[in-house]
């Protein structure tokens, strides 16, 4: 070995691997150059070392100083990916969403009115109140036939559009809150089914107070056509894409237009008639058609998991 | 050791506070040594030490494994220390103004040292500069290896030999001439 002179101070301070270790203390033995140059680091080493064992540990008061200082970390979900310490922090956003269940409800509710798609809003406002319009001028007795064209199909329409998978602008924001896609889902359909049956139930109302029939008659002229296209759409937007919940809800739609100008076959016209009708059965299955979708959308593999996280 | 440490920061960037007190009581004295020896203000030094444990509470997760823990830690405690000394930064140093060229024969300094009585190292020692001190404070007071040091002062590992051998060199020059039973004459004694 030639002198190692590049290695004592390692060596006396004892971070050599050990096999480097070894040669070097083997070339100490034979060579009273290098060791001499060991010794001088030795007391290089003693005079560092003494000095900095000196130093008293750090006073208690000041591990509590640190620890009254620490920020509350948040809580941050981490996915650890691998075994080697390699760690990919997965952001959530989260707002403070109070405790009480119907605080929560309420600021779901806020937050998602925001969230959703504002021109929904003016274009089934001005599509209602030209409806309800036109209810008020038809001559008294069809006016319930116009509002069971007219509000269905803006609830519809306003249900696949705030609802439907692939749409969303804010998916990422979504899908990235600890919101569970369920409640997303549902309020949005409450905000937006809500807000066009109170419209809907108001223009109702007011035309029933102009004259143009009686308020029962004119709501189950629309409720129950409404609650059924509604829920197609949604079903079928959801699971689907909005296109196809929209041209599905369209055709229902357009067939109940031709059934009334005469022009489909008897069987189709009283099919139509049936389903476009405020019964028992269709409020029924516009339900469980809601409910079942609610239920399996966490559940989904592929696209409205990715549009709104579990 | 480095295992322990990890184990203990990945609990730490769990928001796991017992861990966060383990490190402290693993590293705490000797970073605080490391900072008296940059600040040489005791209040200022543990001031240092608190925000360098702060900072290791709030960047645990972005711990990247390049390098150990403790490795970490001093790099954090030297730009806490560094960032209170107002005005000035240390000088830099003169770059391998003294280092001896390996040629197994003991130098003078080396000589000198090596026949010193520990006390006059010791007032030797205390009378250097901080800057220079550091890099002793760092392989002999704190034990990090050659490569740690390197990444702790951002500098090539040959950087830090070479500085060892200054700092050595200035120590040596500093002791008083009757602690020594040979002459220190300066470079120019025979080699």
């Amino acid at each position: 070995m030639t002198h190692p002179e590049e290695l004592l101070a390692a060596f006396v301070a004892g971070t050599l691997p050990a096999d480097r270790a070894g040669q070097v203390a083997r070339h100490l033995a034979d060579c009273p150059g290098c060791a001499e140059e060991a010794t001088a680091w030795r007391r290089v080493a003693g005079a560092v070392g003494e000095r900095a064992a000196a130093v008293p540990v750090p006073p208690a008061g000041l591990l509590d100083a640190v620890l009254s200082r620490l920020p509350d970390r948040r809580r941050t979900s981490r996915a650890s990916v691998g075994s080697g310490g390699g760690r990919v922090v997965v952001p959530r956003y989260s707002g403070v969403l109070g405790g009480a269940a119907p605080v929560r409800a309420v600021r779901i509710l806020t937050h998602q009115r925001r969230l959703i798609d504002r021109r929904i809003w003016p274009v089934a406002g001005a599509v209602l109140g030209i409806g309800a319009g036109f209810a008020a001028w038809v001559p008294p007795g069809s006016s319930g036939s116009v509002l069971a064209v007219v509000m269905p199909l803006v609830a519809a329409l306003g249900l696949a559009t705030a609802c439907g998978n692939g749409a969303d602008p804010a998916v990422e924001l979504v899908a990235a809150s600890p919101t569970g896609v369920r409640a997303v889902l549902l309020a949005r359909l409450t905000l937006v089914l809500g807000a066009i049956l109170a419209a809907a139930s108001v223009a109702s109302l007011g035309l029933a107070w102009l004259g143009a029939g009686a308020p029962f008659g004119l709501f189950a002229a629309w409720l129950g056509p409404m609650a059924l296209l509604s829920a197609v759409s949604f079903a079928l937007s959801v699971l689907w894409r909005p296109a196809v919940g929209i041209g599905v809800a369209m055709t229902l739609w357009a067939l109940r237009m031709l059934s009334d100008a005469g022009s489909v076959d008897g069987v189709t016209s009283h099919l139509v008639e049936f389903v476009w009708r405020t019964s028992g059965p269709m409020l029924l299955v516009a339900a469980l058609l809601v409910a079942g979708t609610v239920a399996v959308v966490p559940y989904l593999p592929t696209a409205p998991v990715r549009a709104y996280g579990r | 050791m480095d295992d322990v440490d990890r184990s203990l920061l990945h609990r730490v960037a769990d928001g796991d506070q017992r861990a966060f007190e383990e490190l402290y009581a693993r590293h705490g004295q000797p970073l605080l040594a490391y900072a008296l020896g940059l600040l040489a203000d005791r209040g200022r030094a543990e001031e240092a030490l608190q925000d360098t444990f702060l900072a290791l509470w709030r960047s645990a997760a972005s711990f990247e494994a390049r390098s150990t823990v403790r490795t970490w830690l001093f790099g954090i405690c030297r730009r806490q220390a560094l960032g209170r000394i107002p005005g000035h930064r240390p000088a830099p140093l003169p770059v391998e103004a003294a280092a001896e060229l390996p040629t197994g024969e003991p130098g003078p300094e080396a000589v000198a040292l090596a026949r010193a009585d520990a006390r006059a190292v010791a007032t030797a020692l205390a009378g250097l500069a901080p800057a220079q001190r550091e890099v002793l404070d760092l392989a002999f007071g704190a034990g990090l290896a050659h490569a740690e040091i390197a990444e702790v002062l951002d500098i090539p590992v040959g950087t830090v030999k070479s500085r060892l051998f200054h700092a050595r060199a200035v120590l040596a020059r500093a002791l008083p001439v009757d602690s020594t039973m040979v002459r220190v004459s300066g470079r120019e004694t025979g080699r």
